[in-house]
């Protein structure tokens, strides 16, 4: 240590004052209680700063990390309800155009029902107004018929009260229709 | 205690001051300045970290827990980039280092002598970076590796590398002991030739002693103080990093 002495004095070195250690020297002492020191700011340091800041840290990255997940487990369920959404649309578009489909053929169906139900009516219609056309001129004819037949025994009884000419016989008939013709 | 004596005064560079001597079973235990200052220094981090780590939360909305953060985050960082991963457990040691070291060697700035202005100090730290040293060497390669390693390359080597190995704390300490001692010097030569100066010029009193040492200081102290834990420290860290036998 002799060089430094020499080294730091510059110009001149007193002999040692005994209320100070030299500048450059050993002591145990202190070398000792130096660890002791550094040990115990070691565990200021580890319990007070580091254990304390980095409890709060690793607490804070641990609900970043959980935020994280959840964001991307939302995100997830987010496209699967996107997803099912558009499956779900396009299903109802296919539902709805069947429903269409369905319905304008049954419509149709149901006029064209409509239209025959009407169609068969009114040739019922139809017919059963023939058919009293056609009973009344029977009727009318049974009628005629009748008529004509009391006339024809009307008109022989006559020709039977008097013997005429075959002229006679003629004339009279015509009388009697002319006759029958005014009663009527 | 060395004396600068120039004409008419003297400049003391000393040792720090004993306050006491005990005597433990024979062994003499000096009570110095360096040790009380010490407790200072641990003290006042005591304190700053109370302060800083008041009330941490985890949404954290305060400017002194983010400066807690800041100082913890830093120092997984250094380990990180400097070493790696694995030797994250050395994040607190290099912390307590850094900042004993810096606090201390700022203790000046308030009038107190720095302790690491004394060699047992910075030989005390730089013992404890050897005997890491040391461990990360059994660690990595047990017993057997780091025999061999003393023998490589050549077993010729094996003076020099014993040699080597006791270089590192001696040279870390001395570099850090020595930095701060100049500093004090230098220190102490400024604010005695601004005394003379003044008394030169014709000033009733030592004017240029007010102010100018004060400006001056702050290359020789701040800058010193915070550049030497530094170096204390990323030296520390290579010297271990470098001691993994297993990376052969």
């Amino acid at each position: 240590m002799e060089f430094l002495n020499t080294a730091l004095s510059g110009i001149k070195v007193i002999a040692a004052d005994s209320s100070f250690l030299p500048l450059v020297g050993i002591d145990i002492g202190e070398l000792v209680i130096t660890w002791a020191n550094t040990l115990i700011l070691f565990f200021i340091f580890k319990k007070l700063l580091f254990g304390r800041v980095e409890k709060v840290l690793d607490k804070r990255n641990a609900i970043e990390k959980e935020r994280l997940l959840n964001a991307e487990k939302a995100e997830k369920e987010a496209l699967a309800i996107k997803q099912e959404y558009e499956e779900s649309l396009a299903s109802a578009k296919s539902e709805a155009d069947e429903i269409v489909k369905t319905s304008v053929s049954k419509s149709n169906k149901l006029a064209e029902e409509i239209v025959a139900n009407a169609k068969q009516k009114a040739d019922y219609i139809e017919k059963q107004a023939y058919a009293k056309i056609e009973m009344e001129k029977q009727k009318a004819l049974e009628d005629l018929q009748e008529q004509i037949s009391e006339l024809i025994v009307y008109a022989s009884s006559k020709v039977l009260e008097r013997e005429v000419g075959e002229d006679d016989n003629k004339r009279l008939i015509e009388e009697l229709l002319v006759s029958s013709q005014k009663e009527k | 205690m060395f004396s600068i004596v120039s004409m008419n005064s003297t400049i003391e560079v000393n040792g720090p001051r004993i306050y006491h001597t005990f005597d433990i079973f024979g062994f003499k235990f000096n009570l110095t300045e360096t040790i009380v200052v010490q407790w200072v220094v641990i003290l006042l981090i005591l304190f700053i970290i109370l302060y800083l780590t008041k009330n941490l939360k985890v949404d954290a909305d305060t400017k002194r827990q983010a400066i807690a953060e800041k100082i913890v985050i830093t120092f997984q960082n250094l380990i990180k980039n400097t070493m790696d991963e694995r030797y994250s457990p050395l994040r607190v040691y290099i912390a307590t280092i850094f900042s004993f070291s810096m606090i201390s060697s700022l203790m000046p700035m308030i009038g107190l002598r720095a302790p690491t202005t004394n060699l047992m100090v910075t030989l005390g730290w730089a013992l404890l970076t050897f005997i890491m040293i040391f461990i990360n060497k059994i660690r990595t390669g047990g017993i057997k590796g780091y025999v061999a390693s003393l023998f490589q390359p050549f077993p010729v080597m094996l003076p020099l590398n014993i040699i080597g190995d006791i270089a590192v704390p001696v040279a870390l300490s001395l570099r850090h002991f020595a930095n701060l001692v100049a500093g004090l010097i230098i220190s102490q030569l400024i604010a005695f030739g601004l005394g003379a100066l003044s008394s030169a010029v014709g000033l009733p009193f030592e004017l240029f002693r007010i102010g100018i040492p004060a400006i001056l200081s702050l290359y020789f102290d701040i800058f010193s103080a915070v550049m030497q834990a530094f170096v204390f420290c990323m030296l520390t860290m290579v010297y271990i990093y470098n001691a993994d036998l297993s990376a052969d």
